[in-house]
């Protein structure tokens, strides 16, 4: 990719962060229902409402409050919950951490299940061990994601009592408790996530099979082995690349079903709480972090694509 | 010249073969049965074959007559499930090739038979650097080290005529044109140094001086290597100029066979007659229609009992609806052909072998 194709897309990612910040910060002011009152509960007198309303700069025109704020993000200062007194940055910088752990160790499970056997089973398609992953991806992707976690716990942490069922522990304080903390929450995200990836994969690498340059690599007599792995696998990537980055991004805010049950103090958690007590600075924060990494994934995606295929790099 | 020099240790090439006097690839009455959806098709109906080292045998005919189809049954690169029936014979250096199994037909492709597909487009891999898909079959095969294994793919490319050849290496077939992208896939081809290399369609997909700079690549190499060459191709220009024995084929089966210059130039079998008045002549006269072949190849499906040429044959007789003419010398010429009713020759005078005229007047000079 060449410098200019770089800026540009640096450019277009920073238009999306302002508008991104731009919208959330508007959808704070048109949801129903004041910060004020959820604070100070219904019995508030008007005086009160004032006094508050003054202290957190909800008296502001919207457009000073946003420049208010705005100004504070590019310095690192996501402003301050109303609600708990916490300096959303400080919060932000906490709750990612477990977040993205969570993520990259599900996507690497995900990964490292689902590349091989999609490859192996498109080799061998139609056959027994292709038939037994289509049905096994299948039963995955019709089991919802509780059920999944529920069962894990069951086995791994009731009956067996060989990892914790819930919690979380800082790499800081114990990096191999962190591991066996979020053992049963990635597996858990990553099977779902296999699944998928499988069937993209294996639809990719058939795609591949197909094509004239494998006839040929199989007519200079190479094995199995290395007209898959050396001939068809990256040609049959980058859908798969595309659907990583876009769950890599997804997960980072939206594993909340998995954070909640295995109570893991992630960004997706965090994010609904503010939902649940308007607490916009807190919304507006998380929401804009997510998007941040979505961004950067998506930007890494696009590097990636001219790595994996040198038609893109080269063309015009 | 052999870029791999010593270190190659070919799998000890015997002088001659215990069967065929001499010949390399030996076929009797080979066939290739396919499954299709509407039946089994004798896609390869009864061919026979001998070709000797340093020879290159033409195989010539319309889609859909079996030449790729031959090719690939040979090599055991036609799927599993698509072949119904192979019957017949085909030795490849003594090494009967219908009881070989895949592991062992994996170590003869690309190290003892070489093969160039018809475009060079699609058939190199448009994610990997030329020099790695030159690499591999050498690192299979010769079991050189990555190190080893690049430089033998730079002399690879330098011999195919490849010019800067170390930092073409490093490019991708996006970067090349048509011409370089045949050259490399040759090299690929070549990288082991191969007895026999089928070249199927190798200048189809070129433009025209690019095809002539590609056959003539590949002549110089047949001969530096002393390889036997198949060359298919529909091309009777091509033919004509670069290959030493032809076979014709209509619907699976030879229709005519000999050496090229016998069977080019006096045709005897009605379907050859009419490939050649189809093909344009860069000496013909000016302004003269090419006669189109009339009607459509037959469906290998419901091949008619007798000629498969029969429907489409101006020289048709009632006995070539009913029995299939076998092929045999044909009376008054040096070669070979399926036909009830054959051309007469020109002046029908008996021609020696090699003796007519050739039809086209670059032939005298092409070739030593």
């Amino acid at each position: 990719m060449t410098t200019r194709s770089l800026l540009a897309r640096a450019g277009q990612a920073v238009i999306v962060l302002v508008s991104v910040a731009v919208a959330t910060f508007a959808l704070g002011r048109i949801l129903p229902g004041e910060l004020a009152t959820a604070v100070l509960g219904d019995t508030a007198t008007p005086e009160q409402i004032a006094e508050f309303n003054r202290k957190t700069g909800a008296d502001q025109p919207a457009v000073e409050q946003f420049r208010t704020w705005f100004t504070g993000v590019l310095h690192g200062d996501f402003g301050t919950s109303a609600l708990t007194g916490q300096k959303v940055s400080d919060a932000l910088a906490d709750r990612a951490v477990p977040s993205l752990l969570l993520v990259v160790f599900a996507e690497v499970l995900a990964l490292a299940v689902a590349v091989p056997l999609a490859v192996w089973a498109a080799y061998r398609r139609g056959k027994a061990p292709d038939k037994a992953a289509n049905a096994g991806s299948f039963v995955l992707l019709a089991t919802p994601q509780f059920a999944i976690a529920v069962l894990l716990i069951y086995i791994f942490a009731v009956q067996l009592g060989a990892l914790p069922a819930t919690g979380y522990t800082p790499p800081e304080q114990d990096p191999a408790q962190t591991f066996r903390t979020l053992l049963l929450p990635a597996v858990t995200l990553a099977l779902g996530l296999a699944a998928v990836y499988y069937r993209v994969l294996r639809a990719g690498v058939l795609e591949t099979l197909q094509q004239d340059y494998i006839l040929a690599a199989r007519a200079q007599g190479l094995t199995p082995r290395q007209v898959l792995f050396r001939h068809t696998l990256r040609p049959s990537l980058l859908p798969l690349v595309t659907l990583v980055g876009l769950n890599f991004g997804f997960l980072v805010g939206g594993a909340v079903i998995v954070e909640q049950l295995f109570a893991i103090p992630g960004l997706g958690t965090y994010a609904l709480g503010a939902v649940q007590t308007k607490d916009f600075t807190v919304l507006q924060g998380t929401v804009l972090l997510i998007a941040a990494v979505y961004v950067l994934v998506n930007l890494a995606v696009d590097l990636l694509y001219g790595v994996l295929d040198p038609r893109i790099r080269h063309a015009r | 010249m052999n870029p791999l020099g010593t270190t190659n240790p070919t799998t000890g090439k015997p002088a001659s073969s215990a069967d065929g006097h001499g010949s390399l690839l030996r076929l009797r009455g080979y066939s290739v049965h396919l499954h299709s959806p509407r039946g089994i098709v004798a896609a390869v109906d009864g061919v026979d074959v001998d070709l000797a080292r340093g020879r290159t045998l033409a195989v010539v005919g319309e889609s859909g007559s079996g030449k790729s189809v031959l090719c690939r049954s040979l090599l055991g690169l036609l799927p599993a499930a698509a072949v119904a029936h192979r019957g017949g014979t085909a030795h490849f250096d003594g090494i009967d090739l219908a009881v070989t199994g895949e592991a062992a037909l994996r170590d003869i492709r690309g190290r003892r038979i070489g093969m160039v597909f018809q475009d060079p487009m699609t058939a190199l891999n448009p994610v990997l650097p030329v020099w790695r898909q030159i690499a591999l079959p050498l690192r299979r095969h010769l079991r050189l080290d990555r190190r080893a294994a690049k430089r033998a793919a730079v002399e690879l490319l330098d011999s195919v005529g490849i010019p800067d050849p170390a930092r073409r290496a490093d490019q991708y077939p996006v970067q090349m044109s048509g011409g370089m992208r045949q050259r490399v896939m040759i090299a690929i081809a070549l990288g082991c140094d191969p007895d026999l290399l089928i070249a199927d369609e190798p200048t189809t997909a070129l433009d025209v001086t690019v095809q002539a700079q590609i056959l003539g690549l590949l002549d110089r190499l047949r001969a530096e290597r002393d390889m036997a060459v198949i060359l298919i191709s529909h091309d009777l220009g091509v033919v004509a100029d670069h290959s030493d024995d032809v076979m014709v084929m209509y619907a699976g089966r030879q229709a005519e066979r000999g050496a090229t210059r016998g069977v080019l130039a006096g045709p005897r079998m009605p379907y050859t007659r009419a490939l050649l008045d189809a093909a344009p002549t860069l000496h013909g006269e000016r302004g003269r229609r090419l006669a189109a072949i009339g009607g459509q190849p037959p469906d290998l499906t419901r091949l008619p009992d007798g000629c498969a040429f029969a429907a489409r044959c101006p020289r048709v007789q009632d006995r070539c609806r009913t029995q299939a003419p076998p092929l045999a010398p044909v009376p008054g010429s040096a070669h070979d052909g399926a036909c009830w009713n054959p051309v007469p020759v020109p002046g029908s005078a008996d021609l020696p072998e090699g003796g007519a005229p050739i039809p086209q007047e670059t032939q005298e000079t092409s070739r030593a």
